[in-house]
């Protein structure tokens, strides 16, 4: 049964096979000569100053995590912006919506704010 | 009348609520009041309701009574409702009537103990249970009854917690009766599934319906398989083959209570559900083979266990269990009236032999063991000659109440309607049974009451009569063991005596007819000629006297060398019958021990070892684990977790798409 | 965009979902009121705190049994009903958070944890909780059982200092994405297939014949795990005893309630309304051919049935061998799961009936327990194991008696709501001919009624060996031990009421449309 994704299947399977014979070609053909200082990380020519795997303070998480908040309310309140102007001919249903949508994030923020979650002392 | 079958679970219930609740800062004095005068009203009570439902016609002597409404699951109601026929009447009476009498006794041997409210509280909430197991008019309310009794057991016998072994036995009570309390629900689920409903006045009727329409054959597999799960209920509580091990440990508790709980009511309660159920069993031959046959081989192997014991609490322990046996012949050869005949002429001689030996006990200072005692006739008269009484009545010998019910179920057995050659074989194992019950128990007198005081000095100066209240009961006590067996004289000693009737057998037996009428429709009971019952009777009586014989040659006329001779020369049946034939021993080491080490190996293996880990070592070597690398440690076992639901849904999906 | 209505009768809607606003409300205003408090001393912060979710609780319950019947039960364009089943759920759930708070107050005072958020996260698992019990759409469905599982994870984690805690709320966290994920494939499927969402639509769809295509067997199956993860059926069960274990008592008692409760629920509704032919018992003339739905019975019971007996056999088993009290009523709550879902195998309305009933009176007796649990621990670990619990029974006369009183309950004797619980599912399976399921399950029940009695025996037989104290004892820890006390034996007593409630509750699942 032919249903049109075999052209898609195919050009998935060109792909690969394209893509492991080029590595392949420069496996066979390609120089190999491993020296110590071609391991170490290339960075602009200069030695790494620490190690990457280094502790950040939890509090980059936590403004990440109020930064969500507005990136939501974007997400959400941007569409209804839109939309807006078809959807008001329906009351004032949607307006009250989007207002309690973002009395809830207000709260949220008002708590955080409150319990110190930006304070960085 | 029926309205006021209430009140006879109600005052235990109330006595026990009094009690349990403000018994601490009360006087011991009230608190004997509160606990004795309740159960002595719910006696009263069954007096009168005995005297008003003697006054009925007996085809109508059924008294009901619903209090509420308990469950509905679909059609089929359960009510909370207590049911009054002669059955539960004379239950009723011997219930009541017996634990007044201990909790009379009782004031007098606990006095002393430190939680003695406590004590009373349990004991009344013992008797509100069995009062409530006796009445119910379903089989329902009969298990709730059922398992109260059997928490209160428990809780009694490990009443003196303090003693490690009396925790033990407790325990080991309680969950020896659960294994027989799965077969009593299950036989309860089936019969549920077979009528539709768990009421007596339901499913019998039912029964018998079904049986006369041709819907229900004799000895189908639906019968028997209820009959006989609810047999392995009542081998639970009942103390019969495989699960009799609870009740010698169960002496651990006050004497008092082994009186009350382990041979005169709670552990008859198997015999009583047997014959309430009387008319499934008819139905069912296969059912009551098996329970005559294992009531046989109870009767007698308990008896030989009885032989070489020398607690004197464990002998009455073991002869209980053969005596139950004796019950369970009775209601497993269709002669129901027997068994309960046998209970209560049982339940009259045993609690005075317990009360006597409770006497006994108390005046050896807590001393159970035979070996130093010994001449106490003199010293305790009353304890001594109550006793006496008792154990004649329990050897049977006439005219003692054990004479005439053993009798009658012998009797029975030799004549068993569907199985004539099984009861032949029956009744020989309890004759014998019989004459081994007459010697072990006259070597418990010969022991304790004669020959020479064996303990320590002090003992012998305390040794005394005990108070009245503690003598009363066994004054009672003993007089019924000697009239008990009144009641139920048989049809053949009645006439020679000038047409004697035997009123127990007319009183139970609007109960038991549609049962006789089945026997008699299906096997004829075999006749059994005059000379032969006459025969029969005079060698039961004579093995007895053999056994008692034997036991005064033994224990009195050779007391010195010959005990210790057979000992020494029998040394291998000696130690098997000594240790009770390790029966115990094989028990924990055939089940006890696998179920635990398969639940330890289940949670090793699977919970422990392959996911968890955290148990097995304690939080010890989690923590250090934690602190190598806590993210380590969640990241293997949480695949673990997940890897096991993959497979899980796996395994459904699989079975979804692949069926 | 025609289809879409905006013009709501607000009436209507707090009829259906008044409970959910209040809480939902509720918890926003306790957010505030917490900061407002800041000030204040975190002692009597906490408790006020504590006593303002009482409140919010008994109101919602209030409101919940004061709501008129007979309306047009369905807002939302078919997202939530208020069916008489989820309000009966919804009680259940409210009642345990009702019960949980009130310890909570005790609790949070005897471990030093004074925070605010662990009032307002109980608010909102209950609401999400209720939301999931009340949706007939799957998609509502996922987003409320997230609403609820993340307020419990973090719920589980409160005790900040404990590592047990933290490892056992990581777990569960970890293991409960997994599980969701698992149910909102099964929901994507579905909606692949059928093209709709509302769980009567979908039950119309498949009974045209497409019951038996794989792909809806596999997102049926699919969604079962989802909710098996959370009622805790071996082999899902993985992550409770950890859990249970790790987490503050109340806490614990509250997942084994409340969350047992809405998994339960809400399989209960999905299985019956979309899996059965439920619907076609409503007699409209839509939902007939529903009935074709009986076919999928040989699927789903027999996978049940093992899943039910394994559950029963496995918490039991493995509960004997436990030495913490704690983890031991964990693998216990498993086996409890495994007797209900013989009441659902049963499929018929007394098996509801008693799922609904076992529901119930498991959250008063399985909330009593680790109400006494965490008053004789004192502070968190300090006496879980059962050398602890030896001769508390002379101590602590009245915990002591309580704790006897809900183990005899859990072990099903009688006259407990324990026994009646499961008694009416037993009942229910037999007449449906599973004997033998039955019949295994009353022999777990046995091994179970060793471990109970255990600690009873360690409580009473058992002279103690090391000097424990209880911690001290709250007044509204001692109102929750003494309604769920009464509530265990009343209903032990006279459950014929409850299970007159309950069996119009499952009758109206025929009716969610």
């Amino acid at each position: 049964m032919m249903s049109g994704f075999e052209t898609i299947v195919m050009y998935l399977g060109m792909s690969l096979l394209v893509v492991l014979a080029m590595l392949g070609a420069s496996a066979l053909l390609g120089p190999f000569r491993p020296r110590p200082q071609k391991a170490t990380t290339f960075e602009c020519g200069v030695p790494l100053l620490e190690p990457g795997h280094k502790r950040y303070s939890v509090r980059y998480y936590l403004v990440a995590v109020l930064f969500l908040v507005f990136d939501l309310e974007t997400v959400l309140l941007y569409p209804l912006a839109v939309k807006y102007k078809a959807l008001a001919q329906l009351g004032w249903g949607v307006f009250f919506e989007v207002f309690i949508f973002v009395f809830v994030l207000l709260v949220g923020l008002v708590y955080a704010i409150k319990k110190g979650a930006i304070d960085w002392r | 009348m029926e309205k006021y079958i209430f009140l006879i679970p109600l005052f235990p219930l109330l006595g026990f609520l009094i009690n349990g609740l403000f018994g601490k800062k009360f006087g011991k004095g009230l608190i004997s009041f509160i606990a004795c005068t309740t159960i002595g009203f719910s006696f009263l009570v069954a007096l009168f309701i005995w005297k008003d439902l003697l006054a009925l016609e007996p085809e109508h002597r059924v008294l009901t009574q619903t209090l509420w409404d308990w469950m509905t699951v679909g059609s089929f109601h359960i009510d909370l409702a207590f049911m009054i026929d002669p059955l539960s009447m004379v239950m009723c009476l011997i219930v009541t009537g017996i634990s007044f009498l201990i909790h009379i006794y009782s004031t007098g041997y606990m006095w002393d103990d430190e939680s003695y409210w406590r004590y009373m509280a349990y004991l009344n909430m013992f008797v509100f249970f069995m009062c409530m197991l006796i009445l119910g008019a379903n089989y329902v309310v009969m298990f709730v009854g059922w398992e109260g009794v059997g928490l209160a057991s428990y809780l009694l016998i490990g009443f003196w917690y303090q003693g490690y072994d009396n925790a033990i036995a407790g325990k080991k009570a309680f969950v020896v009766n659960r294994i027989g309390d799965f077969g009593f629900v299950l036989g309860m689920f089936l019969m549920f599934w077979t009528f539709g409903s768990l009421s007596y006045q339901d499913v019998f009727p039912k029964a018998l319906e079904m049986y006369e329409h041709g819907a229900l054959a004799i000895n189908s597999p639906f019968m028997i398989a209820i009959c006989v799960l609810l047999f392995i209920g009542a081998t639970g509580k009942s103390a019969q083959i495989p699960l009799y091990v609870w009740l010698p440990d169960a002496m651990a508790g006050p004497t008092p209570v082994s009186a009350l709980i382990h041979a005169a009511t709670m552990v008859t309660a198997g015999v009583y559900m047997v014959a309430r159920t009387n008319v499934l069993y008819t139905l069912a031959p296969t059912a009551l083979l098996v329970v005559s046959s294992v009531a046989a081989l109870t009767a007698l192997f308990a008896a030989t266990m009885g032989i070489l014991q020398n607690d004197i609490k464990k002998v009455l322990a073991y002869s209980t269990v053969s005596q139950l046996g004796y019950m369970f012949i009775g209601v497993g050869v269709t002669a129901y009236w027997a068994g309960i005949f046998h209970l209560m002429t049982h339940a009259f001689f045993k609690a005075c032999l317990f009360l006597c030996s409770g006497s006994v006990i108390h005046a050896m200072s807590g001393d159970q063991d035979m070996r130093h005692m010994g001449g106490l006739a003199k010293k305790m008269p009353i304890t001594y000659i109550t006793m006496l009484f008792a154990t004649i009545a329990i050897s049977g010998l006439p005219p003692f109440a054990g004479f005439f019910s053993k009798d009658e179920i012998l009797g029975k057995a030799f004549a068993f309607p569907y199985y004539p050659m099984a009861g032949k074989f029956i009744w020989l194992l309890g004759t014998i049974g019989a004459g081994v019950t007459a010697f072990y128990m006259f070597r418990l007198i010969f022991m304790t009451f004669h020959g020479e005081f064996r303990g320590t000095e002090e003992q012998a100066h305390h040794v005394h009569e005990s108070p009245l209240n503690m003598t009363f009961p066994l004054m009672v006590l003993a007089t019924f063991s000697l009239i008990g067996g009144w009641f139920g004289i048989p049809g053949l000693i009645g006439e020679k005596l000038g047409g004697l009737p035997n009123l127990l057998e007319h009183f139970l037996e609007p109960v038991f007819e549609h049962s006789a009428h089945i026997v008699s429709s299906v096997a004829p009971v075999p006749h059994v000629p005059e000379p032969l019952e006459w025969s029969l009777m005079s060698l039961s009586v004579i093995v007895a006297i053999i056994g008692i014989c034997l036991a005064y040659y033994i224990y009195m006329v050779r007391a010195k060398d010959l005990p210790e001779k057979l000992a020494k020369e029998y040394a291998w049946h000696y130690q098997l019958i000594y240790n009770k034939y390790y029966v115990d021993e094989i028990y924990e080491l055939m089940i006890v021990q696998p179920i635990y080490y398969f639940s330890v190996l289940l949670w090793k293996v699977v919970d422990a070892f392959m996911i968890d880990g955290i148990g097995v070592n304690g939080p010890g070597w989690l923590v250090k684990r934690l602190s190598a690398g806590a993210r380590l440690v969640q990241n293997g076992y949480v695949q673990t977790y997940g890897t096991f639901m993959v497979m899980g849904l796996v395994a459904i999906a699989c079975f979804y798409l692949y069926r | 965009m025609n289809d879409l209505n905006f013009s709501f009768d607000f009436f209507h809607l707090w009829q259906v979902i008044g409970g959910q606003l209040i809480l939902i409300v509720a918890g926003l205003i306790l957010i505030l009121a917490d900061i407002a408090m800041l000030k204040l001393d975190e002692d009597v912060r906490s408790r006020r705190l504590g006593w303002l979710t009482v409140i919010i609780f008994a109101l919602t319950a209030a409101h919940m049994m004061s709501r008129e019947w007979g309306l047009h039960n369905i807002v939302f364009m078919g997202i939530f009903s208020a069916d008489k089943f989820s309000i009966f759920v919804s009680i259940v759930m409210v009642l345990s958070g009702l019960l949980a708070a009130l310890m909570s107050i005790g609790y949070l005072q005897n471990n030093d944890v004074m925070k605010g958020e662990y009032y307002i996260l109980m608010i909102y698992a209950v609401a999400g909780a209720i939301g999931l019990v009340q949706s007939v759409d799957l998609l509502m469905m996922f987003i409320t059982l997230e609403v609820m599982s993340l307020a419990i994870y973090a719920l589980a984690a409160f005790l900040k200092n404990n590592r047990f805690s933290q490892e056992g709320a990581l777990k569960y966290f970890l293991l409960g994405s997994f599980g969701s994920a698992f149910f909102l494939f099964g929901v994507a499927v579905i909606y692949g297939v059928t093209g709709t969402i509302n769980l009567t639509k979908i039950a119309q769809s498949i009974a045209g014949g497409l019951y038996t295509n794989p792909a809806i067997l596999l997102a049926f199956a699919m969604l079962s795990v989802g909710l098996f993860f959370k009622m805790a059926m071996v082999p899902f069960h993985m992550w409770t005893p950890d859990v249970y274990e790790g987490s503050p008592s109340v806490i614990t008692g509250f997942m084994a309630t409340a969350v047992k409760a809405a998994a339960f629920g809400v399989f209960v509704k999905l299985l019956f309304v979309t899996f059965t032919p439920m619907l076609s018992q409503s007699g409209q003339p839509d939902f007939q051919n529903t009935i074709n739905l009986a076919a999928l019975g040989a699927y789903w019971k027999p996978v049940l049935w093992w899943l039910a007996l394994l559950t029963m056999f496995f918490g039991n088993l493995i509960a004997v061998s436990q030495q913490n009290v704690k983890r031991m009523l964990a693998y216990s709550s498993i086996a409890h799961a495994g007797y209900m879902a013989v009441g659902i195998i049963a499929a018929n309305g007394d098996g509801r009936m008693g799922v609904l009933f076992y529901l119930f009176s498991y959250t008063l007796m399985n909330l009593g327990a680790f109400g006494v649990i965490y008053l004789i621990d004192g502070k968190e670990r300090n006496a879980q194991t059962l050398e602890d619990y030896r001769g508390l029974g002379y101590k602590y006369p009245a915990l002591g008696f309580l704790m006897g009183l809900f183990l005899v309950a859990m072990a099903g004797l009688p006259p407990t709501a324990g026994f009646i619980a499961k008694f009416y599912v037993f009942a229910a399976a037999i007449k449906e001919g599973y004997f033998l399921l039955a019949a295994l399950g009353v022999m777990t029940s046995v091994i179970g009624a060793y471990y109970y009695l255990r600690v009873i025996y360690m409580m009473y037989m058992k002279d103690e060996v090391r000097d424990v104290v209880r911690g001290p004892v709250a007044m509204p820890t001692v109102i929750a031990l003494v309604i769920t006390a009464i509530g265990v034996i009343y209903l032990g007593i006279l459950p014929e009421q409850l299970a007159n409630i309950a069996n119009a509750a499952q009758q109206s699942l025929s009716m969610i449309f």
